[in-house]
């Protein structure tokens, strides 16, 4: 039997994010006064320190910023994944916005920096999970 | 302006064993490192007015631990420093600002550590990841796989490689490096000699993460007594005073920030050159924190050795960094070969390279030293000059 997984744990400021990739939906927090996007999500603005911020959905387009093959358990509950694609994933909707997540659908060796990809969502916790596949690739079987 | 407030002097290190599997516990091993850089210094343990360490959590003795079991006397100024900061160096930072301004007389720093899983297993729990922010972002990046900072490091590495080029080599010759010095170190738990076949075949972790990229956990303790330049003057050893100290955070992100390459790294550079009036061409010997082979190759760059990018062509094969080289590197073997002391190491040997006590592995005559610890968002770095 496989190991458990650490748990999604939602906090009052990131349930959206939680809540969003189930119903197939990527998140993030943009502030209602000056509409800078943030992630991970903050308490106030980074950038006005407005309190008021809100849940937006993204496009779910991406490009690979970096990425690594990770080949050793690190917890035992994704040793069967191994080997599998960690990347950050620049988001298009404003420069410098990053989000750490998988890319599937294709083998870890053709992952490379500047591969455009799109989210593909997949139930956790009774949560989602927002990961990335090239743009293109075959529909997951 | 060079210097804030009151010249100050690193006038006593001192080290604990160092151990691979069973050990003393580390408040044994704590307290042995702080009697012997309070001996080596010349003093006794009611001299110390005050303390200053820095652990990760709850995992090593704090100040009023060491202060009643060396009966210390009332500590003038003191702090457990936690979390974040530049690893161990973090407590010799606060104790020289608290020497400098005149909070405290003599202050001692100490960093312990015991058998830590290190850099090469550093996973959280199977337990629920808990919310509220820890400096890796584990409750938001744990549920995709991502655990502790070797990811974090390999894709450091990739992007460093898509941005500037380079090859694995560049990161072979920090870690055959290490193991060139630590042949001459007798406290070093990783002596024999590395080859780069055997660096590039090492077991790779998270591509193109290696093995060998990362350093050595070990049970340990080191510790070094600050006081005044006036005050060191008249202690046995050779002054080595602290020409410049600084921190720097970058945007104090280890993941999402916006220079994931570089962190902090330069801006620390920048204050070190300017507080120290010096620059690289001044430094005559160099100790680099290589908790992971990228933070050390890194800091060669922030710090101005050489360009960003191009600091694989500067090493020369190993030569500009190794024993006769003209910028000698990590002396005891770092932390990938004498062990992960966590910080504090670096300095030490700094100073005793620069009293010209390092013995078999004494680097010529150097009488100056840069030393710069951990890495993006927690930063910290010294300039030495002796007397």
């Amino acid at each position: 039997m496989t190991a458990s997984r650490p748990r999604i744990v939602p906090n009052l400021a990131n349930r959206f994010f939680w809540e969003g990739a189930e119903r197939g939906a990527l998140m993030v927090l943009r502030c209602e006064v000056c509409g800078f996007r943030a992630h991970p999500s903050p308490d106030r603005c980074p950038r006005c320190a407005a309190r008021a911020l809100a849940p937006e959905r993204l496009s779910g387009r991406g490009t690979v910023y970096s990425f690594t093959i990770v080949r050793r358990a690190f917890h035992p509950g994704f040793a069967d994944d191994l080997p599998y694609v960690l990347a950050l994933v620049s988001l298009p909707e404003q420069a410098g916005l990053r989000m750490v997540s998988r890319v599937i659908n294709t083998a870890p060796e053709a992952v490379c920096i500047g591969l455009e990809v799109e989210a593909v969502f997949v139930p956790a916790d009774g949560f989602g999970l927002a990961l990335f596949q090239p743009v293109q690739a075959e529909a997951p079987q | 302006m060079s210097r804030r407030g009151r010249p100050v002097a690193i006038a006593g290190i001192g080290y604990s064993g160092v151990f691979r599997g069973p050990s003393p516990s580390v408040e044994s091993l704590t307290t042995d490192a702080c009697l012997a850089a309070i001996a080596d210094a010349g003093l006794s343990a009611r001299d110390v007015d005050g303390i200053f360490e820095y652990q990760i959590g709850h995992e090593s003795p704090k100040c009023h631990y060491i202060q009643r079991v060396l009966r210390t006397g009332d500590l003038a100024a003191y702090a457990d420093i936690m979390g974040t900061g530049a690893s161990g160096l973090a407590a010799a930072l606060a104790a020289v600002d608290a020497v400098a301004s005149g909070a405290c007389e003599t202050a001692l720093a100490f960093r312990g550590m015991e058998q830590q899983a290190g850099n090469t297993g550093s996973a959280v729990g199977d337990a629920a990841i808990q919310a509220g922010g820890t400096p890796m972002h584990d409750e938001l990046v744990a549920p995709f796989g991502m655990f502790g900072i070797i990811p974090a490091m390999a894709m450091r590495m990739a992007r460093r490689k898509f941005e500037y080029g380079g090859r694995p080599e560049d990161y072979g010759h920090i870690a055959l490096n290490a193991r060139r010095w630590a042949a001459l170190n007798p406290r070093a738990v990783q002596r024999q000699a590395l080859t780069m076949e055997e660096y590039l075949g090492a077991k790779m972790l998270c591509d193109p993460l290696r093995l060998l990229d990362c350093d050595y956990p070990v049970s340990g303790a080191c510790a070094v007594i600050i006081t005044t330049a006036e005050r060191a003057r008249d202690l046995p050893h050779r002054v080595v005073g602290v020409a410049g100290h600084a921190q720097a955070t970058g945007d104090g992100d280890w993941i999402f920030g916006e220079d994931f390459l570089y962190g902090g790294a330069p801006r620390c550079a920048e204050r070190l050159w300017a507080r120290s009036g010096m620059g690289p061409a001044d430094i005559e010997l160099a100790q680099l924190y290589d908790g992971f082979t990228y933070m050390t190759l890194t800091w060669l760059e922030a710090l101005g050795f050489c360009k960003f990018g191009e600091a694989g062509a500067w090493l020369d094969e190993g030569r500009m960094i190794g024993p006769g080289g003209r910028l000698p590197l990590n002396t005891t073997g770092g932390q990938l070969a004498e062990g992960r002391l966590h910080g504090l190491s670096f300095l030490a040997e700094a100073v005793l390279q620069l009293r010209g006590a390092a013995q078999a592995r004494q680097a010529g005559d150097p009488r100056s030293a840069v030393v710069a610890v951990s890495s993006g968002p927690q930063c910290g770095g010294m300039i030495l000059l002796r007397e």
